[in-house]
């Protein structure tokens, strides 16, 4: 297997972060791809938000490095700040100023900053200019935090739960922008969220985030496909899964069993003692994240 | 069929007087409680280095008198958030819904109260052999700072009581005052006690709403005025500070200047990034609002000192000598807001961690040390805005009576003067590290007069000049700078704030 190349947009490796003797975090390893969406699952508290900010250097890890665009993510030059876009959790941040006080604010330190787009943006997604942010409701503070985040056409985009306050209709609005974003700029896009058919609907590659660790991260399609929800008594799933060469992930005794077979594209024909259906993005997450 | 009771509910219908705890750890009673005995303890220190043994030493006289002062104000202290919490309690809502909730406030405070009256009775009444006096004078003392604190207008009462007591004084003598409140109070000693009694507990019970209509109006138009002055006027084309932010309260009036400061920055482009920097820290930290608070400050205090003037010619009376104790109101004033910056720097450690990334941005041991460099630059400056109108003042007060300064208050503005610049130091944490909403964070605002109330001892009792005493604060304050400097060469970098604490 090949090394990851310098400009590998995100890199972790042997990453701890312990919070007194927890170790939110244990040895992780991850690489983002070039030009990806990445979808990261993790349940609550499993640690997403702490590995977002230790990737992008607000918080120091207990071990391990964590490098965006091959230099150290704590002492980052200019040049890489800028290809950088971060949408933290809290969207209700600088409440003191308005909205166009913040985009400018945020414009005056960024060498590139696509006026048109913000312009475009802010009355596509109706968000009032002249109101304190303070004043803005959930969804329109997430809308322009979006926004700001995108306005300097970021090679990296990272988004901390996103979507959570937005309706099913702006969630829409943000998902295409968050296409095009990729098909434009081929911009790489990592999002925790725990809406799994938003994820669905644009992530290129899923991560799951469990025990400190990333359990698994593969290109989506494949793993839909590959992965396989079996019914029935559990020796007779056992024996299944040794006849067709599957890898189980879940080892639950009283419930379906998930695996995963060598090839993508074929699925085992079910027995009269063994139901076989695909399994869904949230078998996987149930299964992973255990 | 109704739903039963989350468990959290119940409990709280189980025990609905359950007292609201001070949320944080308990570093600020530690604190508080070593403030009020850190005097006592070092005169009584002092006293066994210079003169073991001698019992007319004015230091150890010094040591008593400052341990029951110390008592006092632990007293007041605990009683004030005693008073608080329950207020905080007593929400219209909550209060009629929960059963017997006004009942068991108002016997929460009956009962410390009663306690409190009869710890004094048998502390410092038997100390002094006049038990009842004690316990009455301070039964209505607690009373009267609840009803206060209840009634916040009452507070205006305060404000005159020492005039008022000055003027007596003044026209009868000292003495023949206190004797003539002693011969009223040895005269009608039973009456006297009655009344106390009777007073403070209806005030105290009256301090406790029953969540009435009128509780709730009240309640209302609290707030309604509350949320009145906090936002700005429509069209204004400013924007407040936001209570999360805010300096004093969050009051609108001080978003005003900031967010002008901020449009004329946000207007050039060629705004250095140090100054972009700082606005994204918010107003109460920002510069622009400590001069602006202080320009109030000094509007507020200006105009009680004409006041003073004023009464003082009008009553044919020398209440000059009140002018040097607003001059050390004026200095601790000016620079208490300051002081406490640091800790309102953590209110914005979210949009810190947005700042950070952003380009130009300084980062590590550049980072640490010009923002040290930017809170002590803002705190010196305030410091020495202070010194002037403190000595303003007291140049003004010894025109009009001469050796006023030393007589009225002791020479305190000079001691907290040379305790002053030197709590520059506090301007040189570990920001990483730096924990907000500690207790530990009272420190900043107590230290100058901590330190500022040790100088005045030592000089008062001791002798040692204010001059080497402030240059000695000035020394070890300035070693501890550097190697503060020193150290933020190795030190994680400072923003957000708080994020390794």
């Amino acid at each position: 297997m090949s090394s990851p190349r310098n400009d590998t947009p995100c890199l972790a490796q042997g990453l701890t972060v312990a919070f007194g003797a927890q170790r939110v975090l244990d040895d992780l390893a991850w690489a983002l791809p070039a030009g990806r969406v990445v979808g990261l699952l993790g349940r609550n508290g499993a640690g997403k938000t702490t590995l977002i900010e230790t990737l992008l250097g607000l918080r120091e890890p207990t071990a391990g490095h964590a490098s965006l665009f091959g230099q150290p993510s704590m002492t980052l030059d200019d040049d890489a700040r800028a290809r950088v876009g971060y949408v933290p959790q809290r969207s209700d941040l600088f409440e003191w100023m308005t909205a166009d006080q913040l985009l400018a604010y945020f414009g005056s330190f960024y060498p590139r900053w696509n006026t048109a787009k913000v312009d475009g943006l802010m009355s596509r997604w109706d968000v009032a200019r002249d109101k304190p942010i303070g004043r803005l409701s959930g969804g329109q503070q997430q809308r322009l935090s979006i926004i700001r985040a995108l306005a300097h056409e970021p090679e990296l985009l990272v988004l901390d739960e996103p979507v959570a306050s937005l309706d099913p209709a702006a969630r829409r609005d943000f998902l295409g922008e968050l296409v095009d974003q990729v098909m434009d700029r081929s911009t790489t896009i990592v999002f925790s969220t725990h809406i799994l058919s938003d994820l669905e609907r644009v992530a290129l590659d899923v991560a799951f985030l469990s025990g400190g660790k990333i359990a698994l991260h593969a290109p989506l399609d494949e793993l839909l496909d590959s992965s396989v929800r079996l019914g029935g008594v559990p020796a007779d799933i056992r024996r299944f899964v040794g006849e067709h060469g599957l890898q189980p992930i879940s080892h639950d005794a009283g419930g379906p069993v998930i695996a995963r077979g060598r090839d993508a594209a074929a699925m085992p024909p079910a027995t009269p003692t063994v139901s076989v259906d695909r399994a869904t993005l949230e078998d996987l997450f149930l299964a992973l994240t255990a | 069929m109704s739903q039963p009771h989350p468990q959290s509910v119940a409990r709280i219908l189980a025990a609905p007087w359950h007292q609201r705890r001070n949320a944080g750890s308990l570093w600020g009673v530690a604190l508080v409680m070593a403030l009020c005995f850190a005097a006592p303890v070092g005169l009584l220190a002092w006293h066994w280095l210079v003169a073991a043994g001698r019992s007319d030493d004015p230091l150890l006289a010094g040591a008593f008198r400052s341990f029951w002062i110390g008592v006092a104000a632990l007293l007041v202290a605990g009683w004030a958030m005693l008073v608080g919490n329950v207020l905080q309690q007593n929400h219209p809502t909550i209060t009629r819904l929960v059963p017997h909730h006004a009942g068991q406030l108002r016997l929460a405070l009956l009962v410390a109260w009663a306690l409190a009256s009869l710890a004094a009775a048998a502390l410092p009444g038997f100390a002094f052999d006049a038990p009842l006096a004690w316990a009455c004078g301070v039964a209505a003392t607690l009373a009267l700072l609840a009803a206060c604190l209840r009634w916040p207008l009452l507070l205006l009462g305060g404000i005159v009581s020492p005039f008022v007591v000055s003027w007596l004084t003044t026209r009868y003598g000292p003495a023949t005052f206190i004797d003539a409140v002693w011969q009223l109070w040895a005269d009608h000693r039973a009456l006297a006690t009655g009344i106390v009694v009777t007073a403070g507990a209806a005030i105290l019970v009256a301090t406790v709403r029953g969540g009435d209509a009128r509780h709730l109006a009240a309640y209302d138009s609290r707030q309604r005025l509350r949320q009145g002055v906090m936002t700005p006027r429509p069209g204004d084309g400013h924007v407040s500070a936001c209570s999360r932010y805010g300096g004093i309260g969050g009051l609108a009036v001080h978003g005003r200047p900031y967010a002008w400061w901020m449009a004329r920055i946000l207007a050039r482009r060629d705004a250095s990034v140090a100054s972009r920097l700082l606005l994204g820290f918010g107003p109460a930290t920002h510069w622009v609002t400590r001069i602006h608070e202080s320009v109030l400050f000094v509007i507020v205090s200006s105009g009680i000192c004409a006041a003073i003037v004023v009464l003082a010619a009008f009553l044919g009376q020398d209440l000059r000598g009140v002018l040097p104790w607003l001059s050390f109101s004026l200095l601790t004033g000016a620079s208490t807001p300051a002081l406490q910056a640091a800790a309102q720097l953590h209110r914005t450690r979210s949009e810190q961690a947005l700042l950070v990334l952003l380009p130009g941005v300084p980062r590590g041991a550049r980072l640490n040390r010009w923002l040290a460099w930017q809170m002590s630059a803002t705190f010196i400056v305030a410091a020495m805005g202070g010194f002037a109108l403190a000595g303003a003042l007291d140049v003004f007060a010894e025109t009009l009576t001469p050796g006023v300064v030393e007589s009225a208050a002791g020479g305190m503005t000079a001691g907290i003067a040379v305790a002053l610049l030197p709590q520059v130091a506090w301007q040189w944490r570990n920001w990483s590290r730096l924990r907000g909403g500690s207790g530990k964070e009272f420190l900043p605002s107590f230290a100058p007069f901590a330190l500022g109330g040790t100088a005045m001892l030592l000089h008062l009792w001791a002798g040692v000049g204010y001059m080497p005493i402030g240059l000695a604060l000035s020394a070890a304050s300035a070693g501890f700078c550097a190697w503060r400097w020193w150290r933020m060469g190795s030190e994680p970098t400072a923003l957000p704030i708080g994020r390794w604490a």
